[in-house]
């Protein structure tokens, strides 16, 4: 969890074009770091081809921090019992 | 001499049910405030050919309910659209009572001068840029004349509107700031105020845009910015010119524009790559019947038969399409309102605004429900909403209409739709990096 975290955290920044360690787990991505929505979306996309997974569809409207990021990651690189490496 | 340029922004829908509804959904929330945080860029430009003499301030509408009436002026400039206009003459009597003299522009004084000039000491009929610096030489002698009008409408030249004055801003409460590249649309739809006050389309200078922007990045170093705009595209070589320009700037922005762009995949490829987040088309209808004779040359009548492919064209350049809806026009039935579903569900737009048929003031579409009997009311101008109804359609009735508006916001703003959209514009863009059409 921790590395995941470290890995998205200056993917986020470099979005919200701020420094990396400006970016806290549980900051609003749109309202607090200024990442408009289209941006936000890439950003999903990147991840889901950098980790080999899909996020659920329905997960991706609640995916607002970094926190909430790194753990629909996770629940998807779980979701089929073996843990995918990036 | 101070003077403050009031801005009338805001617009609330009128019908409580719609009201109710409309703020559950995620994607109407987001539009709604997107429109009702963007700044007068009238105003703005009016401050901008103020003389150095005279002190200007912008404010808010909004600031005035919240804070109370400022007296401290010698003059109050006010532009207003339609469906701001009874709050803009109320707010207009207070400042007159106060014995402060009021000047109302924009475009809903351009379609009503008359009505206007009952809550104003004058009203700017012409465009603001040439009229302004008469009004306030005719204001600083106490001796306004009723209207200000230009010699020949539309005549003005934008190629010499000044920069406007973006620093007046506390930029912190905006999300977007406003550009004006072209003025009104040669496709003079019938339902549409713009062609009819603008007159013939004018284009600015990719230059004298470029230095508004530069403007805009002195008080905002990462802006995202809307052109207030009703079809920027129609000339394909100032459009090229002004998108090479744009490519260079790492910018957001958006634009409205007609589905006419599809058609040349080097505007598609430089469009992609100048920063557009969206653009807005104005598809208004699926039905032919109601695309014929909707603007002078059925222009969009011609292109029906094309939409989806040319929406698909324009999204798989990473480019979304917000593909607009007009609902109740005169081919519509009460079955319309599934079949504008399915196109919108099933042409993968990835975002898309139903509005209802609006009547505005002397506009062709005005004169010819009056004709026909069709108004609900003479005058319900704060019912100019695009979402409440005010004309009897012809093959449903009213509630009808009002259900089926209320029909396809459940259908088309809510979560899973919305869910959906995001999949799909994530696909897309995972295709154009696999592609090396953009950098991961």
């Amino acid at each position: 969890m921790d590395q995941l975290l470290e890995e998205i955290r200056p993917l986020i920044a470099k979005s919200a074009k701020v420094d990396p360690q400006a970016i806290e787990l549980d900051g609003d991505l749109f309202m607090e770091y200024g990442i408009d929505s289209l941006e936000g979306l890439k950003l999903l996309a990147l991840l889901e081809q950098r980790y080999g997974i899909t996020i659920p569809d329905h997960e991706l409207l609640h995916l607002n921090t970094l926190g909430r990021i790194v753990e629909a990651i996770e629940r998807a690189r779980h979701s089929d019992g073996v843990v995918k490496e990036a | 001499m101070r003077v403050g340029l009031i801005s009338m922004s805001g617009v609330r829908v009128r019908s409580e049910e719609l009201a109710a509804l409309g703020v559950s959904l995620p994607g109407f929330v987001q539009r709604g405030k997107v429109i009702a945080s963007l700044p007068s860029l009238a105003m703005l430009t009016l401050a901008a050919v103020t003389p150095a003499d005279v002190e200007v301030e912008y404010l808010e509408v909004a600031d005035i309910h919240l804070h109370g009436m400022r007296t401290d002026f010698d003059l109050i400039g006010m532009s207003t659209f339609t469906a701001m206009a009874y709050e803009c003459y109320e707010l207009a009597d207070r400042y007159r009572a106060a014995g402060i003299p009021v000047v109302i522009g924009g475009l809903h004084a351009m379609l009503m001068p008359e009505e206007a000039k009952a809550h104003a000491d004058a009203v700017c009929v012409g465009e603001g840029e040439s009229q302004w610096p008469l009004i306030l030489e005719d204001a600083r002698k106490g001796q306004l004349k009723p209207f200000y009008r230009e010699a020949k409408p539309g005549s003005y030249d934008i190629s010499t509107t000044p920069i406007p004055r973006y620093d007046l801003l506390d930029i912190e409460r905006y999300n977007r700031l406003t550009v004006q590249t072209t003025r009104g649309c040669p496709l003079d739809c019938e339902f549409c105020a713009a062609s009819k006050i603008y007159g013939r389309y004018r284009i600015k200078p990719v230059e004298q845009v470029m230095r508004e922007i530069d403007a805009i990045e002195a008080v905002w170093t990462n802006p995202f910015i809307e052109l207030a705009d009703d079809n920027t595209f129609v000339n394909k070589d100032w459009a090229k010119r002004f998108l090479r320009e744009m490519g260079d700037r790492n910018i957001r922005w958006f634009t409205e524009t007609d589905i006419s762009v599809a058609d040349d995949p080097e505007l598609l490829d430089l469009l992609a790559k100048s920063g557009c987040q969206q653009i807005l088309i104005g598809f208004e209808s699926v039905a032919p019947e109601n695309l014929d004779g909707i603007d002078r040359a059925s222009w969009k009548r011609k292109r029906l038969d094309g939409y989806r492919k040319s929406i698909e064209a324009i999204q798989s350049k990473g480019i979304t399409v917000n593909g607009c809806f007009i609902l109740g026009l005169d081919g519509d039935t009460p079955d319309t309102f599934e079949t504008v579903r399915d196109f919108i569900l099933d042409s993968n737009l990835l975002e898309s605004q139903v509005t209802v048929l609006t009547p505005f003031p002397n506009t062709r579409l005005y004169h010819r429900l009056k004709a026909e009997g069709r108004l609900l009311q003479d005058a319900y101008w704060d019912r100019c909403t695009l979402f409440d109804v005010n004309f009897r359609p012809k093959h449903m009735s009213v509630r009808e209409l009002e259900e089926g508006l209320m029909f396809l916001f459940a259908e088309l703003y809510n979560e899973q739709v919305y869910a959906r959209r995001k999949r799909h514009y994530m696909e897309i863009y995972k295709n154009l990096t696999a592609a090396g059409h953009v950098a991961p």
